[in-house]
């Protein structure tokens, strides 16, 4: 055990003199230049990673001999059923995916370890989660990549921290624990509090000085609509909000607040001006039952509407053509341009024939490198080494989501948001990036699209 | 230094394996005492566990706040994640207040769930008893939807978390454990002994003929409130010591499949008014549910739908099969004692 | 404050289809005397057929509404005679036959959670777990066509009732069965067969319910938990054994459980949206505790016999 840490803490030393050198090197993603980082796996090999050249390709290789960690399973607990199982399904398939990667890679290293997963389904249900990780953790597994919603990850923490295991969150965006003293729980995507200022900026700048919010009454929803509403007041804006409780056993009807959202409307408009108000609706899948059913209430889809499922296909199923007449557009955390986004993007759709998102595949496919770097880094199937390295190795593996840098707390720290709006392709609704908001300047920046 | 047998950590299966099987032993219990022993049809079980779950998370981080003497701007409520964890590192070394945060909880959780079981005393005894089980039932539904959106007591839907009262023991999952099977075994006591007491005899008799129970001078309706207060009680403390063992609360988390539908499946499958049975009947249902949890994932790349599934299905199953096959359950009902 | 004009028109399709669900729930509980806690999955059912032969063969939901009904029925039928009955036969208390229907429901739902598993693994169908089908409607001067259908099937059926029961022999038999059971059988009335057919009708109409409901409401393997309760508050408040009784019942909590609300909402603030699935309990609890009956015994009932509580 102890030998463990020791290899532990060298391999960290050895990292963050990596670390320095990438960081000096490489301020942003293109670059011509080339940079190693040399990861030393327990027992003697090392791992090299090189960024660089014209075209932004990333090559890990393994050196020398190094000791065999055997077969070593990865937990993957994923909403499969339940609200959010759009998102799991993706993410299963983006898992499968990085298994069968990262042990190809493994296979032309020369190494004789491997992974393996075992993927369990939590119905987007925290008690369920708990069950699973159990029911996991008693056969011996240690990592553990999903945990899609910030109730699940809170809700199986606990044991998590009194077994030294490891959560990879890779969909939790709660607001509620951003300040949480650093612990066994890391959140690749980035949190909700910086979620909300694009939207404030998208609607700020297009003129909509007024929004009428339909917010999922949730911690999810709420902390979005946090991270909203500060900026935008900033900016002068005013809002109303209309909340509906997240129903995770039956059907939603949005009448009441459809109907609420409607009077809100018509006194904002009688105020600002037609042009001045817009929607902004976030949520979950529902979102698209709600626009659906907005067809009763005519009004409001004379404006704009705004949310954060993009890349939710179920929610352009459902909605029809009421998502063209209302111009639905909306940001989610945007992969940096790369090669290797590009290629994953293409396999991915190729595979599933649907398109990954952050949410949905992009940081589940990341998750499971990442698991997989840090438990050969340390050389070991160590929950206790991995947490203690994770943040090094994250901030050294440029991913299908880009750099992943964590903060102090365990969380991603702000990317750029891409902007994509619903338009008609080859006969179907499909969303379409449509721009970019770019997180050090705050500003929006719309792509010409045709068509 | 894990005993693994057949891949599986034995002594971290273990200790889930008591505390759950001990925890729904206590509300099984209660419910038999209800419905197998004095005939209350309780299908809003899950009600009285999640009101003594909420309890214990509304007052277990406030009385600790307050005993320790912390200011914390905003409140607990606000920053309770942030705060729980750090009130668990102090609590570590402070046995006194991790006793009487304990205590108070439960105790509170008791006192609610009573005064719960008093208040559903009152239709209990003028309905019907297929309308007593529809009212129990929605009204459980209801007391979800309410704290699901009444913030102030327990966070509402985020939840609260709960410090640590185990903290001070080096091993907070040991001793939950531990916690969890003595108050199963005192449940099990104690309501052994109502069953073969006189009071016991007088409830099956109310259960099997109140008409004639009361012709006979029996107070049907003071003997049955007393059961329900006792029972609610019961399943309260349960909810309390849940919630000290995830250390959370969170009201999405009592559903009534798994908190009232599960104990009606194990008192049917041990066998009504049978506390034995009952005990039986908890066991075997849940080596029943964990091998199939544990084992779902190696046959699930053979079929084409997900193993959750089999969560609904096999207590479905079951207790058709039960009921049809073999109703009076494992153990049959004891004929009543005499001296 | 005035309410949106929408907000009636969502309140009335409400109130019609959990009519239509209620009387189904009333049809089997005055008869056989269960109350059936899987009648929502009726519901779920005639809808995941309604979207299956959408997906498959391209057909309108409306179009596969006797299709549908026909095969809810034959569940509904399948359930009663091969579950209920024998245990009902051995005297099962009631207590347990609930305890049995719930169990039922759970099958359902796991069924349910198969199927869309199956297709969205099998045949990539995204929707399998959640589909809404209101792109397909029509609609007749701004009227969605889902409240044309929907009225005219309940009126229809409201008054296919009527005629079942006053003017047909049938509806003798079925008027004698509830009443006085044994002495029925000794006339010559063969009233397992009632009790079949009213499971069969009950069945129909969910499953009718269910084919028109997924144009407004979204559907997944768990629907009917989210119904299941109306459904029983609408047939409590019409008085379990009264089928007009189900009718006015099903109008009334399902027009006031949106109307009520946003009446609330427009008043004491947006947060009184959130306990909108409060209202049919409460008003379930109301009649429980002090109208057990329900509102038709009220008045004289003009429906099947009432049985005392």
């Amino acid at each position: 055990m102890k030998t463990g840490v020791t290899i532990g803490v060298s391999v960290i030393i050895g990292l963050l003199i990596g670390a320095a050198v990438v960081y000096a090197a490489f301020p942003s993603t293109t670059t011509t230049s080339t940079s190693t980082i040399t990861t030393t796996v327990g027992g003697g090999s090392t791992i090299t990673t090189t960024i660089g050249g014209a075209t932004s390709t990333i090559t890990t290789t393994v050196t020398g001999a190094g000791s065999s960690l055997g077969t070593v399973t990865i937990g993957a607990i994923l909403d499969l059923t339940g609200d959010q199982a759009d998102y799991g399904q993706l993410s299963k398939s983006a898992v499968n995916m990085a298994l069968s990667d990262v042990n190809a890679w493994l296979a032309t290293q020369g190494s004789s370890t491997r992974f393996a997963l075992n993927i369990q389904d939590d119905a987007t249900d925290p008690a369920t989660a708990l069950t699973d990780i159990q029911n996991m953790a008693a056969q011996g597994i240690k990592i553990y990549v999903g945990l899609m919603t910030t109730g699940i990850a809170t809700n199986v923490l606990s044991y998590a921290t009194a077994n030294n295991l490891v959560l990879i969150s890779t969909a939790s965006t709660g607001t509620s624990i951003d300040n949480r003293t650093l612990g066994d729980l890391f959140r690749i995507v980035p949190p909700d509090n910086v979620e909300g200022v694009p939207f404030a900026s998208a609607l700020t700048q297009a003129g909509y000085t007024h929004a009428v919010l339909l917010v999922r009454n949730d911690p999810f929803g709420t902390g979005l609509a946090a991270s909203f509403e500060a900026p935008y007041t900033t900016d002068g804006g005013t809002y109303d909000v209309v909340q509906y409780t997240p129903i995770s056993t039956g059907s939603y009807d949005f009448t009441s607040q459809l109907g609420q959202m409607q009077s809100d409307l018509s006194a904002a408009q009688a105020t600002y001006g037609n042009s001045h108000v817009a929607i902004l609706a976030l949520g979950d899948a529902e979102i698209g039952v709600a626009l659906s059913q907005a067809s009763t209430f005519g009004s409001l889809l004379t404006v704009p509407w705004f949310t954060n499922q993009v890349s939710s296909t179920d929610l352009l199923t459902t909605a029809g053509n009421n998502a063209l007449t209302v111009k639905l557009s909306g940001f989610q955390p945007a992969p940096a341009a790369s090669t290797k986004y590009t290629q994953f993007y293409n396999r991915f759709v190729t595979a599933t024939g649907s398109v990954p998102g952050i949410f949905s595949g992009l940081a589940a496919y990341d998750s499971i490198w990442l698991a997989a770097l840090a438990i050969l880094a340390c050389g070991s199937n160590s929950g206790q080494c991995v947490q203690a390295s994770f943040s090094t190795v994250a901030d050294n593996y440029f991913g299908v989501t880009g750099w992943v840098q964590m903060n102090a707390n365990g969380d991603r720290t702000a990317t750029n948001y891409g902007d994509f709006g619903v338009q008609m392709v080859n006969g179907t609704l499909a969303w379409v990036p449509i721009g970019y908001w770019d997180a050090s300047t705050q500003q929006i920046t719309l792509t010409n699209s045709t068509g | 230094m894990a005993i693994m047998i057949f891949g599986l950590d034995a002594g971290l299966l273990l200790v889930d394996f008591i505390t759950t099987a001990a925890l729904y032993l206590i509300i099984s219990l209660s419910l038999n005492l209800e419905y197998g022993f004095s005939g209350v049809p309780d299908f809003g079980k899950v009600l009285f566990v999640t009101a003594g779950a909420a309890i214990c998370g509304g007052v277990a981080g406030r009385l600790a706040v307050y005993l320790l003497g912390m200011t914390i701007p905003g409140g607990f409520l606000a920053n309770n994640t942030v705060v729980a964890p750090q009130i668990t590192t102090i609590l570590q070394g402070n046995i006194p207040v991790s006793l009487a945060i304990f205590f108070c909880a439960v105790i509170i959780a008791a006192v609610v769930g009573g005064a719960l079981g008093f208040v559903m005393s009152f239709p209990a005894i003028r309905l019907r008893e297929d309308y007593l089980a529809m009212l129990l039932f929605v009204l459980s539904v209801f007391v979800q939807v309410f704290l699901i959106n009444y913030s102030p007591l327990a966070g509402g839907q985020n939840g609260i978390s709960i410090p640590d009262p185990y903290a001070w023991t080096g091993n907070s999952y040991y001793a939950s454990m531990v916690v969890m099977a003595i108050t199963a075994v005192l449940a099990y006591l104690l309501i052994s002994r109502i069953s073969t007491s006189p009071t016991g005899r007088v409830l099956r008799a109310l259960r099997d003929n109140p008409v004639a129970a009361e012709a006979l001078g029996k107070d049907v309706v003071g003997i049955r409130r007393n059961v329900l207060i006792l029972a609610s009680a019961i399943a309260a403390i349960a909810g309390a010591l849940y919630s000290f063992y995830t250390l959370s609360f969170n009201p999405y988390s009592f559903n009534p499949l798994q908190w009232t539908f599960y104990p009606f499946l194990i008192i049917i499958l041990g066998g009504l008014a049978n506390i034995r049975g009952t005990l039986v009947g908890t066991i075997v249902f849940w080596v029943m549910l964990k091998a199939i949890s544990i084992g779902a994932p190696s046959f699930q790349n053979y079929i084409p739908f997900d193993t959750v599934w089999l969560n609904y299905l096999l207590p479905g199953f079951l207790i058709i099969a039960i009921i049809f096959l073999r109703p009076e359950g494992i153990l049959k009902e004891r004929p009543t004692k005499t001296v | 404050m005035a309410l949106a004009p929408g907000i009636f028109t969502n309140a009335l399709l409400y109130g019609v289809l959990l009519s239509m669900m209620a009387t189904g729930l009333t049809l089997t509980y005055l008869t056989t005397k269960i109350p059936n806690f899987a009648h929502g999955n009726f519901v779920t059912l005639g809808a995941y057929l309604g979207y299956i032969l959408f997906k498959f063969y391209n057909v309108n939901p409306y179009y596969s509404i006797p299709l549908t009904a026909v095969v809810c029925g034959a569940v509904a039928v399948f359930v009663y005679r091969v579950v209920l009955r024998p245990l009902a036969n051995r005297g099962a208390p009631t207590i347990a036959l609930m305890i049995v229907t719930l169990a039922i429901n759970l099958l359902f739902i796991g069924f349910f959670g198969i199927i869309g598993d199956v297709l969205t693994n099998v045949y990539r169908f995204g929707d399998a777990d959640f589909f809404l089908l209101s792109r397909l409607d029509f609609s007749m001067s701004g009227i969605s066509g889902v409240m044309i259908v929907s009225l005219v099937c309940l009126i229809g059926t409201v008054v296919s009732i009527y005629l079942l029961l006053s003017k047909t022999n049938f509806g003798l038999a079925m008027t004698a069965s509830v009443e006085k059971p044994s002495l029925a059988e000794t006339i010559g009335i063969k009233v397992d067969r009632v009790y079949t057919i009213s499971w069969l009708i009950g069945g129909a109409l969910a499953g009718l319910a269910g084919s028109l409901i997924v144009f407004y409401l979204p559907v997944g393997p768990n629907f009917a938990n989210s119904f299941i309760i109306s459904i029983f508050a609408a047939s409590i408040l019409g008085g379990l054994t009264s089928i007009y009784g189900a009718v006015v019942g099903g109008m009334v909590i399902g027009t006031s459980q949106i109307v009520v609300t946003s009446y609330l909402g427009s008043i004491l603030g947006p947060w009184v949206l959130s306990y909108q699935a409060a209202v049919p309990i409460l008003i379930m609890v109301g009649v429980l505790l002090f109208l057990p009956a329900g509102i038709t015994s009220i008045s004289l009932s003009k429906g099947v016999a009432k049985r005392k509580t």
